[in-house]
């Protein structure tokens, strides 16, 4: 993985998704709360918070090069 | 099960977030579909990417303890026993304050690490009062002026110290936070440098002062006479001490 390329990260690949992705991404994956919770926050159901998060980290998967992350 | 009907159940079982009939059929599928193993697997390394780049956001400690009082203001005003405020409050108000700033993601990042000391903690307010045009709320020299401005805002009696003769005349008053904890910033100035000194109770009844440096300023710590005090600026160590004796041995006079 080119290390520039995840430096820009932050400021390149996340602001691309419309900003409810955003929103769900970095309430779960940063943030660390809940669905329940994230579902509280934003005022929609649980589900579609899933779903969100779904369709919000497959956008990020075709965005990025996450190969190397994650690998134990 | 097919694929499709599996949903985004494969999130939320990633995310443990499913119970225990889902886990179950989503693990029977996944024993059986490598399309969706391998999903699975890609899912996971999409968020490990993201832990890894994105620092968790606090919400800074001024706005949680203006929040805070609000919050307190409000809930008197109504006559109801004030709540704890849930974490996600904190969090949620932090990415309401983000997306109305319109900054970027990475510069969220900045404020995690730091402050994690009280001495780091005094000595960013000391640059931060500094940086901007908030050096003081109520600007006077006189502690006559100065002490009644807090009175209302702080929890507690705001002792407001006359150092003038000492050659550290009073340049005003700031509310200011310490670990959530509204405090009184008094402002002094000596030739050309500014001393804030942070004031409030404490249980202890007294600590003898201790020095501190962080990113090239100098801190001295203390209490005497049922207050806590910070000492913060870019003095020489000796004379930020020798002001600090002078606020020890007031302290310790009022308290008599």
């Amino acid at each position: 993985v080119d290390p520039s390329t995840l430096a820009r990260f932050g400021e390149t690949v996340l602001p691309q998704p419309p900003i409810d992705f955003r929103e769900v991404v970095i309430l779960r994956d940063v943030q660390g709360l809940s669905y329940g919770e994230i579902a509280e926050v934003i005022g929609i159901p649980v589900g579609t918070v899933m779903s969100r998060l779904s369709r919000a980290r497959q956008r990020l998967q075709r965005a990025l090069p996450v190969e190397d992350y994650g690998r134990n | 099960v097919l694929c499709e009907s599996l949903g985004d159940k494969l999130t939320g079982y990633l995310d443990h977030e499913l119970d225990e009939r889902a886990t179950g059929e989503v693990e029977v599928h996944l024993r059986q579909c490598v399309t969706c193993s391998t999903r699975l697997e890609r899912e996971r390394r999409v968020r490990a990417a993201v832990r890894a780049q994105m620092t968790p956001l606090e919400a800074p400690k001024r706005l949680r303890g203006d929040v805070r009082r609000m919050l307190r203001a409000q809930l008197q005003w109504s006559g109801r026993r004030p709540a704890r405020l849930p974490a996600w409050a904190a969090t949620a108000a932090a990415l309401v304050l983000g997306a109305i700033g319109g900054r970027r993601l990475g510069t969220w990042q900045a404020s995690r690490g730091e402050a994690s000391d009280a001495a780091a903690e005094v000595v960013a307010s000391h640059v931060r009062s500094l940086e901007g045009t908030h050096l003081t709320d109520i600007a006077s020299s006189e502690h006559h002026t100065v002490k009644p401005w807090f009175a209302g805002k702080l929890d507690f009696s705001a002792p407001v110290l006359d150092f003038a003769a000492a050659g550290f005349p009073l340049i005003g008053g700031r509310l200011d936070y310490v670990g959530e904890r509204p405090v009184a910033a008094l402002v002094y100035g000596t030739r050309q440098h500014v001393i804030n000194l942070f004031v409030w109770p404490t249980r202890d009844s007294s600590a003898d002062p201790s020095t501190a440096s962080r990113r090239g300023y100098q801190a001295v710590h203390g209490a005497s006479g049922g207050m806590v005090y910070w000492a913060v600026s870019d003095l020489n160590q000796p004379e930020l001490s020798e002001f600090a004796r002078l606020v020890t041995a007031d302290l310790t006079r009022r308290s008599f």
